[in-house]
């Protein structure tokens, strides 16, 4: 991977680096910390406001209704799917702090940083399981 | 089901269930936003690079589990309501029976049977033995009832309270279990995937909701016909549950209301989108999968040699394709135009309308009008239609993209495809039915949005008409007044009226823009253009002419209005070129500069 940050071309790749492509960023460490924040927020209010509320104890009609007994499953199916919707936001939230921080450091750091985390971590986000 | 379960059953859980379910849709409504503006927005504004790549689709994963999430458990919320609804009125139909019951002193058992006293004659002799009601149904539940009528006895009496007892204890059993059915359907997937599939079953749950969930939104109450600030005040009278409610169940109807607030058009109209997206999806698939034989063989029996024919089953399977791969063609550039927000400024993307019937509608607002200073409402002409709405979309984010540059206040420009355009130059084109029939539904477009903004002063608007949209427009604006403060006509082949102030906009708020290399004025102008004698004229080649009938279109001085500038190339629709004074001319009248105009 070869990287180019706001410009600044890093070079061909090491030897023996995985050579596939060219890894160019325009850069904005705020925009990232920002970007962060926001989907740290989406993700807090899943797992502050929205799932405590689908916790299943909620007071039951009394007259055992069959569709009580479905709308635990399907209450049970959603707390399932919406904790792993946060737990993404979450880990957005980690990997653009992470790309942020890196970003603030020296230049050098910077450009070390974006080497050694950025790549792996857009390696991660392009490859991981949840492509549209 | 039976009677203490019924008689002790607590709604309120229900409802409260309702209240805890309502924040995953409000999350997902919310989210999706918070998505658009405050994630994707400043990300393609701001970063690029593979990292920028992956991260956008990730965060749009994220977005379509916000909207996946409104779509199913908006479902839940709304089968909730209705169950509770449902149940509480068989739950007070058996009160008002156990209440009359009790009244009587008839003693009821948990299956619902009444027991009675017997029944003595006049002379005190025991007209009918004591005994216990079981509930019927049917033609015997009737034939019992009428008896009632004629002897009034215990028996009778009994009877009948223990026929109501057991229609409400099989209503609410009924309910139970189709309401049962439906949740069962909205079970989702664990993770965070939201495929095709998922949307095709979201189109499935959809359609089964709206069927069996009885007890709220309901569906013949949706305004028809109705004016918009009629629309406006039967939304505004529904409670904020009733409101998601029929947004969950009925959002093709909620989407097409004139006059609702542009954020609540927006919500159901991406839901429509999303399921109809799916299910023309699906169908294309199958459809493909499905070709039959192109060619069709046969002998002439003049020529004695074999002839080849496309076969009708193919012909008529390839337009049914070509229709589908059309109107996912314009689905793909609605879902570009949401994916263009924040870039370079672009504001969020509404859609205030969007459908499937025939060949397909959509209206696409950037910017929101119920808030923007300034409206531009776009009429496109000939062969507009859903498939090929990326130009007509393209050239109002052109558009606002120049006004930006002129300032003056918050804009919001829209594509209105919402009439069904002539198809063909010839021979539909030459045909006024396709305006007279679109006009009424501009009309209510039009004045929707000011209802919505709060008055036909609360935002400036401009409706921009190209080509036979100009004649749409033209008929408009004989069946009423228009809403709109400004009229522009680029191309226009005739407005039906030979006057710029028949418009009813005043004659300095009336613009127009012809191209030197624009045949349509001309040629259409026989069809559209309002006839008007003339004695003395120019003929061909500046002939005079002698006493003569002609029609008068807006790019002509007799009609009045003003005249703009154009250097429009490309025929008849270059007056959206990039950087052209036909664009600047435009977004100056939007934004009501109208001394930076260029006139000719």
């Amino acid at each position: 991977m070869r990287t180019r940050l706001n410009g600044w071309d890093e070079g061909p790749a090491p030897e023996g680096a995985d050579g596939g492509g060219l890894f160019d960023l325009a850069v904005d460490g705020a925009t990232l910390t920002g970007l962060g924040t926001e989907v740290r927020a989406l993700g807090d209010g899943l797992t502050r406001d929205v799932l405590p509320r689908l916790a299943g104890d909620a007071e039951e009609t009394g007259a055992e209704l069959e569709s009580e007994a479905a709308l635990r499953s399907v209450l049970s199916a959603w707390r399932d799917r919406l904790g792993d919707v946060a737990a993404e936001c979450a880990r957005l939230d980690e990997g653009f702090t992470a790309s942020a921080t890196g970003f603030a450091e020296t230049e050098a750091g910077a450009r070390a940083e974006l080497q050694r985390a950025a790549p792996s971590w857009a390696d991660e986000l392009l490859t991981e399981d949840g492509a549209r | 089901m039976t009677v203490s379960r019924l008689r002790d059953l607590r709604t309120d859980t229900l409802t409260a269930r309702a209240a805890d379910w309502h924040t995953a849709v409000e999350w997902g409504e919310h989210g999706r936003a918070h998505v658009d503006r405050q994630l994707l927005a400043p990300l393609r504004e701001k970063l690029v690079g593979e990292t920028a790549t992956a991260a956008e689709t990730r965060l749009q994963l994220i977005a379509d589990n916000c909207e996946y999430t409104r779509l199913q458990t908006g479902l839940v919320h709304a089968a909730l309501l209705g169950l509770a609804e449902e149940l509480a009125e068989a739950k007070a139909r058996l009160r008002t029976a156990l209440d009359e019951a009790a009244a009587h002193g008839y003693p009821v058992d948990d299956a619902g049977a009444v027991g009675y006293p017997e029944t003595l004659a006049e002379d005190g002799s025991v007209r009918q033995e004591a005994g216990t009601a079981t509930p019927a149904a049917g033609l015997l539940d009737r034939a019992l009832d009428g008896l009632s009528l004629v002897f009034p006895g215990h028996r009778e009496t009994a009877q009948q309270l223990a026929n109501t007892i057991g229609a409400a204890l099989q209503r609410a059993t009924d309910t139970d279990t189709r309401y049962a059915r439906t949740l069962r359907e909205l079970i989702c997937d664990r993770g965070i995937a939201v495929t095709d599939a998922m949307w095709r079953d979201a189109h499935a749950d959809l359609t089964t909701a709206a069927t069996s969930i009885l007890g709220i939104a309901d569906a013949s109450a949706i305004p028809s016909g109705a004016t918009p600030a009629e629309n406006a005040a039967w939304w505004a009278a529904l409670t904020d549950e009733e409101q998601a409610a029929y947004l969950s169940l009925h959002p093709a109807e909620i989407g097409t209301l004139d006059g609702l607030p542009t954020t609540t058009r927006d919500t159901a109209n991406r839901a429509v989108l999303q399921v109809e997206e799916a299910r023309l999806r699906e169908e294309l698939d199958a459809l493909l999968r499905a070709e039959p034989e192109k060619y069709a063989y046969s002998t002439s029996q003049k020529e004695g040699v074999s002839v080849r024919t496309v076969s009708d089953e193919w012909a008529e399977w390839n337009q049914r394709r070509e229709l589908l791969a059309g109107q996912l063609t314009g689905i793909d550039a609605i879902n570009e135009r949401f994916a263009m927000t924040g870039e370079n400024n672009l504001p969020e993307a509404y859609l205030l309308g969007f459908d499937t019937e025939g060949l397909g509608h959509a209206i696409i607002a950037n910017g929101n009008p119920d808030t923007a200073d300034h409206t531009a409402v776009y009429v496109p002409g000939t062969t507009s239609r859903l498939s090929e709405s990326e130009g007509d979309i393209r050239r109002m984010t052109d558009l606002w993209r120049t006004t930006e540059t002129l300032g003056g206040g918050e804009v919001s420009t829209i594509t209105w495809i919402g009439y069904d355009a002539p198809q063909s130059i010839v021979p539909e084109a030459a045909k006024r039915s396709f305006a007279e029939a679109g006009a009424p539904l501009f009309n209510s477009f039009a004045t929707g949005l000011q209802v919505a903004q709060g008055g036909a002063e609360a935002s400036h608007t401009t409706v921009i008409a190209h080509s036979y949209g100009s004649t749409v427009v033209g008929v408009a604006s004989q069946q009423e007044q228009l809403a709109v403060d400004d009229i522009i006509v680029a191309g226009s082949p005739g407005m039906t009226v030979n006057h710029a102030r028949e418009l009813g906009v005043g004659e300095d708020h009336v613009w127009s823009l012809g191209s030197f290399s624009d045949p349509v004025p001309i040629l259409g102008a026989p069809a559209h253009g309002r006839w008007e004698f003339e004695l003395y004229g120019e003929g061909l080649f500046g002939m005079p002419m002698g006493p003569h009938f002609r029609p008068i279109v807006p790019t002509m001085n007799e009609f009045g209005g003003n005249h703009m500038q154009s250097d429009a190339l490309g025929v008849h629709s270059g007056y959206w070129n990039e950087g052209s004074v036909d664009l600047h001319n435009q977004a100056s009248v939007v934004v009501g500069q109208y001394d930076e105009v260029f006139l000719k």
